[in-house]
């Protein structure tokens, strides 16, 4: 009988040879997880067992918290859009957006033994948040106030409802509110969660909404009184 | 509950998105009162706009895929 390609005399009761060693990744693990599964009612089962206990622990690959390659690969199909979106709207850079995203993604990668599918949105949020604040603080963006001045009047005429309205006031937004406001609205994030991503406390998360939201209803109405004295 | 100058505004969202009781929100009225420099209360109390989701698309997920090796 074989397991995995490998004969059952040949698994190891001792430590793990480096052929063995250099095959450990999650998805190895966990297939040969589910071929011992596969034989029942066998000496081969316990030695099997034994067998992936070993890989387990000599790999240090904690179950839990890890992601296969498929996982991964669904986490791109599942919040690349989102999370090319939350970036985008804060930083208003379509090219740099994208880059953002990707090293977010190479990042992850890169954990992927330490991240678990669960907490893998999560974590890509946060990582890319931070990698967000690493670009914006090494450009030195000027003012997003100084730019909504400078563009305001040219603006004025082409807003067709009030969302666009919203989605031009999010850029006039201090950069953490505009952020924690995105990841409520946009992605749905509890403030609890938002509070984990961004290193705020809960209480901070909402303070900082409320300013935005609030900031977002003078613009608006500040836009209607212009509007009205034309 | 303690509201303080630093956590008011938290507590005004939690008012304004229905999750303080009734007793809170009369706390929280009182404080807004005690200080009239922060504003009115109906004008701090009333409803905040919230946005809507646009669908923007990421065109180079290819690029993202981890591929099989062997």
């Amino acid at each position: 009988m074989n397991f995995l390609g490998y004969k059952c005399s040949d698994i190891p009761s001792k430590p793990i040879n480096s052929f063995y060693r250099s095959q450990l990744n999650v998805s190895f693990i966990k297939s040969a997880c589910f071929k011992i599964c596969q034989f029942p009612q066998s000496t081969f089962l316990a030695e099997g067992c034994n067998f992936f206990v070993s890989l387990c622990v000599s790999a240090t690959v904690d179950f839990e918290s890890s992601m296969t390659r498929k996982e991964y690969n669904q986490c791109v199909e599942d919040y690349a859009d989102g999370l090319f979106r939350f970036v985008v709207k804060n930083i208003r850079d379509d090219e740099k957006a994208r880059d953002i995203v990707q090293e977010t993604f190479t990042k992850v990668w890169v954990k992927v033994n330490e991240v678990g599918i669960e907490k893998s949105k999560a974590y890509l949020y946060k990582t890319a948040y931070n990698t967000m604040i690493d670009v914006i603080r090494k450009e030195q963006k000027i003012s997003r106030l100084q730019d909504h001045h400078q563009s305001q009047q040219s603006q004025m005429n082409s807003y067709s409802d009030v969302q666009e309205v919203l989605s031009e006031a999010l850029k006039v937004l201090p950069e953490i509110q505009r952020t924690v406001v995105l990841l409520r609205d946009y992605e749905g994030y509890a403030y609890h969660e938002i509070g984990e991503i961004t290193g705020l406390s809960e209480a901070q998360v909402k303070v900082y909404i409320f300013r935005a939201r609030t900031a977002l209803k003078h613009y608006i109405q500040k836009l209607e009184l212009v509007l009205e004295d034309r | 509950m303690n509201i303080n100058i630093k956590n008011y505004e938290a507590f005004l969202l939690d008012h304004i998105e229905g999750r303080l009781t009734k007793h809170q929100s009369i706390l929280l009225k009182a404080f807004i009162h005690q200080h009239p420099e922060l504003g009115k209360w109906e004008e701090l109390s009333a409803a905040l706009p919230n946005l809507i989701p646009e669908v923007l698309a990421y065109d180079l997920k290819n690029n993202l895929l981890q591929k099989a090796t062997n």
